[in-house]
């Protein structure tokens, strides 16, 4: 039913091998720089040539970096097609990244068999140019019966370079995180009703062929283990709630692991607090935090990641129905404090609190991110272009979010901190419970801010800890670079940068 | 109101204040106190389970054995750690707590106080300075039908008694300068605008000159000469003038470039044919926040005779819909010489700075620019009360302007700014347009349409301050109301960075 996406391979190969390659890929990829410098495997005829088919087509050297330019098809040996791409020397992984994405958007179409790239590119851009380029292509899977064939793109890119044996090192670990990527996005983009919880269970299942260690936590455990609050979200659904955990142990023995959650809601109808029908639909994308976690942790077994890291995917639907949990019920919660429901779709940090609890507590974790499509207010305080991030304003906290924002900047999954504070426990008090998980709906409220605030109660002050709001950029309108329109995979770059380095 | 400082001593009669540090630990007015009543007050702290909390207070009427009327105890927590902004919030809270007496003289004694962060006569200072902060009242329009006696504070004198009375006097002096800033502030704020138009707030700016501030007053005429369409169309649906004022204090090296401060000063925003829903709409007598901020700390800098050079710049409008008001989809041609299509006629407090800040650069070049506005709700969304929002193009800026947020307790957040918000805010038929995506990342995508106006790279910093220029709850320096936001950040901000 779905059809092939496109993932092509990439072959790395000496910078000086003979054109045209063996496999005669069918467009040629090459590098200009800003000082006209054409690379070495284009012999000085073909320079000529191509320098005036560029002048011809209105577009004269030297190009601006980043410029991509598609000349017609017979100016070498056997190909279809010749792009041209302007470079320029010391290019940053965010130049790599804009570089990929205008190569995808002017590969597809132009035929189906191998590229051969030739860039002046050192290894790391290389792989940020690569990873982007290969990301930027994915397409969001179909269920149309009759879909338009995709537009026939290239399945093989020859990567020229002076240093293979780097750069097919590098690639090896980039390919595993897109993958990671790739999978997250499936998830995101997956309609609730092919992705249940069961089903997602199952994809959680699927990475023990990977070496992860797979444990699943179903509603008898969760009942065992006190997660109220967890088991309150998912009871109306026909599908019940589960806790998938992941372990990933690639790290020294006895070293205490990461712990990632990720909130799970396959889908969100609000609850007795129904969402309005207007663009609903897009609640089926409201387990990207989980959908982020499961993708890390398949990059990290790929690359065989010396890192010890457990995942754990919170997941729940929360539908509405005849057993469905009310506002008003006060709910007991893994961590002993009571919590009174005021709005039932606020469900979010209620899955979160009794994930983060019961991770802290089973495995002992040196340090603790959850990922969760968690507040609309976050998007009106900061849009699609960077997720909120939130820890503690001490000197781990502090810490935590540089390391984080570090990662942030160079995969380019944006965050942007924000304040984390006990101020808001007033908004938060309840007449009747220990506290209550949102305020009453207001015009202007910093729910975000609340949400953050709540989830920090449950989450011992020992354990260095941070929130990431990732709302905005989970899904987005406008293309990035390594991304379509659409659902992004956000966090998974980030996190295995942060994990890995 | 009048903050006095005396030398140590109980009085024998009247409202006293004494302090209680963190454990219960008594101070030695507190201690005297304690004995003169057989330890009377030890037990009545015990009974309130009163710990000395910094800003906690207990109020003992007639307390035994002395001929006082009323004793308040204020904690004053840890005093190795309280910095002047703890001292202010403690001077607020006492101040606060004792209000209710019926004298007309309240004394805190503080005496010395051993071990303290800061000095005597610095804390002495800035008690007097929180509980002055603190006791601003608006209450010119309750006329003596409504209000009852017994509500309106007798309180006349706040004397704070230390060891060293003079010193604190001294300290004191450039606070007092700040706290009627801060009161000019509240009183233009707290306005309505049926009394507060523009043509009313120039004129309240024009008092300035009695301080040695130059007030120059722009009108619609001069103004359309300048060609500042921008801030001309927001005003145009109004029957009042539109007026931007200019007030220049010259304290520092002649000819040296000044910092400027420019506020929006919507007198009341309607939305104007975007009308807002009527819920709420009230509050809008105070979207001239950001120019109450900026003339109240010209009246401060003034009234201490800062040596800095400062122009404060503020854009003057009444945001009203008309049969001549400015409609979505209007086109209209900056100073700037940009071009903007209104999209939201209440989005209209960046089209007035817009202007402004291009007057402020083109006329009087300064070295650093800080805008002040209530810009939008979004930034309430994004973070409360707690933090106004900072956009700046300057790191350097951005460093200052937070920790000088931390000590005075008035908070900057610093929110982020990018070409990826930028793209948020093109138009198909103007340079621009004046909003962006809906809700989403509204109050960056109104920063980015102000930096477009700055010219040359010039240090600017945005202060969104929507959340924070009206609070719905006393605070230990502000009671309910309004708040002056801005006025104690850059007023410590210049004596810092921008005065020597």
């Amino acid at each position: 039913m779905l059809p092939t996406p496109i993932r092509p391979t990439v072959r790395i190969l000496p910078r000086r091998s003979p054109r045209p390659l063996a496999d005669a890929p069918a467009i040629a990829v090459i590098g200009v720089g800003s000082d006209g410098q054409f690379p070495p495997s284009v012999t000085l005829d073909q320079q000529a040539a191509l320098t005036a088919a560029l002048r011809q087509s209105g577009t004269p050297l030297p190009l601006k970096a980043g410029q991509v330019v598609a000349l017609p098809a017979a100016l070498l040996p056997q190909t279809a097609a010749t792009l041209i791409v302007g470079t320029d020397s010391g290019c940053s992984p965010a130049q790599a990244r804009t570089l990929g994405g205008a190569l995808a958007v002017a590969l597809r179409g132009l035929g189906d068999g191998g590229a051969d790239l030739d860039l002046p590119l050192g290894p790391e851009a290389a792989v940020e140019c690569l990873s982007a380029l290969r990301l930027r292509l994915w397409q969001a899977p179909t269920y149309a019966t009759k879909a338009d064939p995709l537009p026939p793109t290239v399945t093989t890119l020859h990567w020229r370079t002076g240093s293979p044996a780097a750069l097919t090192a590098l690639w090896q670990a980039a390919e595993a995180v897109c993958e990671g990527v790739e999978l997250a996005r499936d998830l995101q983009t997956l309609p609730a009703n092919i992705l249940t919880v069961p089903a997602f269970l199952d994809r959680a299942r699927a990475l023990s062929a990977l070496g992860v260690e797979v444990e699943i936590l179903g509603p008898k455990d969760l009942h065992a283990a006190g997660m109220g609050l967890h088991l309150a979200v998912g009871q109306a659904s026909v599908t019940p709630p589960a806790l998938a955990v992941l372990r990933w142990r690639g790290g020294p023995a006895g070293v205490a692991p990461t712990l990632l959650v990720g909130k799970g809601l396959c889908f969100d109808t609000g609850g007795v607090c129904l969402k309005p029908a207007g663009g609903m639909e897009e609640m089926k994308g409201d387990m990207g935090g989980a959908a982020a976690v499961i993708g890390t942790l398949h990059a990290l077994a790929r690359q065989r990641a010396p890192v010890s890291v457990t995942g754990l995917l919170a997941l729940a639907e929360n539908a509405i129905g005849d057993n469905a949990y009310r506002p008003g019920d006060i709910l007991p919660s893994h961590s002993g404090l009571s919590v009174e429901v005021i709005d039932t779709d606020a469900e979010g940090r209620l899955v979160l609190a009794d994930a983060l609890s019961w991770g802290c507590a089973t495995e002992k974790p040196s340090a603790v991110v959850d990922l969760a499509t968690l507040t609309g207010s976050i998007i009106v305080a900061l849009g699609h272009d960077h997720a909120g991030l939130f820890s503690r304003h001490d000197s781990t906290g502090d810490a935590l979010a540089a390391a984080l924002t570090d990662s942030a900047t160079r995969t380019g999954d944006a965050l942007w901190r924000m304040p984390l504070s006990d101020r808001w426990d007033e908004a938060l008090k309840s007449d009747a419970a220990d506290l209550r998980h949102c305020a009453p709906a207001a015009r202007l409220i910093p729910d975000a801010l609340h949400a953050a605030r709540f989830l920090s109660r449950f989450v011992p002050d020992s354990i260095p800890f941070a929130h990431l709001d990732i709302a905005g950029p989970s899904e987005i309108r406008r293309p990035l670079p390594w991304a379509p329109a659409g659902a992004t995979g956000f966090g998974v770059r980030l996190l295995v940068d942060w994990l890995t380095r | 109101m009048k903050i006095r400082f005396a030398k140590s001593g109980l009085p024998a009669t009247g409202t006293v204040i004494v302090g209680v540090l963190a454990d219960r630990t008594l101070t030695a007015a507190a201690k005297s106190l304690d004995d003169a009543g057989n330890g009377a007050l030890s037990r009545a702290l015990e009974a309130a389970k009163f710990d000395g909390k910094a800003e906690q207070t207990l109020t003992v009427l007639a307390p035994a054995g002395t001929t006082l009327s009323r004793l308040v105890v204020v904690g004053l927590g840890d005093a190795a750690k309280a910095d002047v902004a703890a001292w202010e919030r403690i001077g607020g809270a006492a101040y606060a707590a004792a209000v209710a007496t019926q004298d007309d003289e309240v004394l805190f004694a503080l005496d010395g106080i051993d071990g303290a962060a800061v000095t005597t006569a610095e804390a002495a200072a800035r008690i007097g300075f929180g509980a002055l902060l603190r006791s601003y009242r608006f209450d010119k329009y309750r006329s003596e039908a409504t209000e009852k006696k017994d509500d309106k504070p007798k309180v006349t004198t706040f004397t704070v008694a230390s060891d060293i009375g003079k010193d604190a006097k001294e300290a004191f002096a450039p606070l007092d300068a700040v706290a009627e800033g801060v009161f000019l502030t509240r009183n233009l704020q707290s306005e309505p605008a049926n009394i507060l138009g523009p043509e009313e707030f120039a004129k309240e700016c024009q008092k300035l000159e009695k301080l040695g501030v130059k007030v120059t007053v722009l009108g619609e005429k001069e103004m359309k000469k300048l060609g500042m369409h921008a801030l001309l169309g927001v005003g145009q649906g109004s029957v009042r003038e539109s007026q931007t004022v200019i007030m220049e204090w010259t304290g520092g090296t002649k000819g040296e470039a000044p910092v400027a401060f420019v506020g929006k000063g919507v007198c009341f925003d309607t939305g104007g044919i975007c009308l807002k829903p009527a819920g709420g709409m009230e509050d809008m007598k105070w979207d001239m926040g950001g120019a109450g901020v900026v003339t109240g700390l010209m009246h401060a800098l003034a009234s201490r005779k800062a040596k800095a050079n400062v122009v404060g710049l503020i854009g003057l409008v009444e945001n009203m819909p008309s049969g001549n008001a400015q409609r979505p989809g209007d086109v209209v041609v900056s100073m700037s010489g940009q071009t903007i299509e209104v999209i939201n006629t209440d989005a209209e407090g960046r089209l007035v700075l817009a202007d402004v800040l291009t007057y402020a650069q083109r006329e009087h070049k300064p070295k650093a620019i800080i805008d002040l506005a209530t810009l939008t709700g979004a930034i309430i969304v994004a973070l409360g009360g707690e933090h106004a929002g900072m956009f700046t193009n300057s790191d350097d800026l951005a460093d200052k302007l937070f920790k000088k947020g931390q000590a005075t307790g008035e908070k900057v957040w610093r929110m982020p700014l990018g070409d990826a918000y930028d793209k948020l805010i093109k138009s198909d038929i103007a340079d621009m347009k004046n909003v962006g995506d809906g809700r989403n990342g509204g109050s960056i995508t109104a920063a980015q349409f102000l930096k477009r106006y700055i010219e040359n790279d010039t240090p600017w910093a945005h202060l969104d301050i929507a959340g924070t220029t009206w609070t719905n709850k006393d605070l230990p320096v502000v009671p309910k109301g309004a708040t002056a936001f801005g006025v104690r950040l850059l007023n410590d901000l210049v004596a810092e960075h921008y005065e020597g």
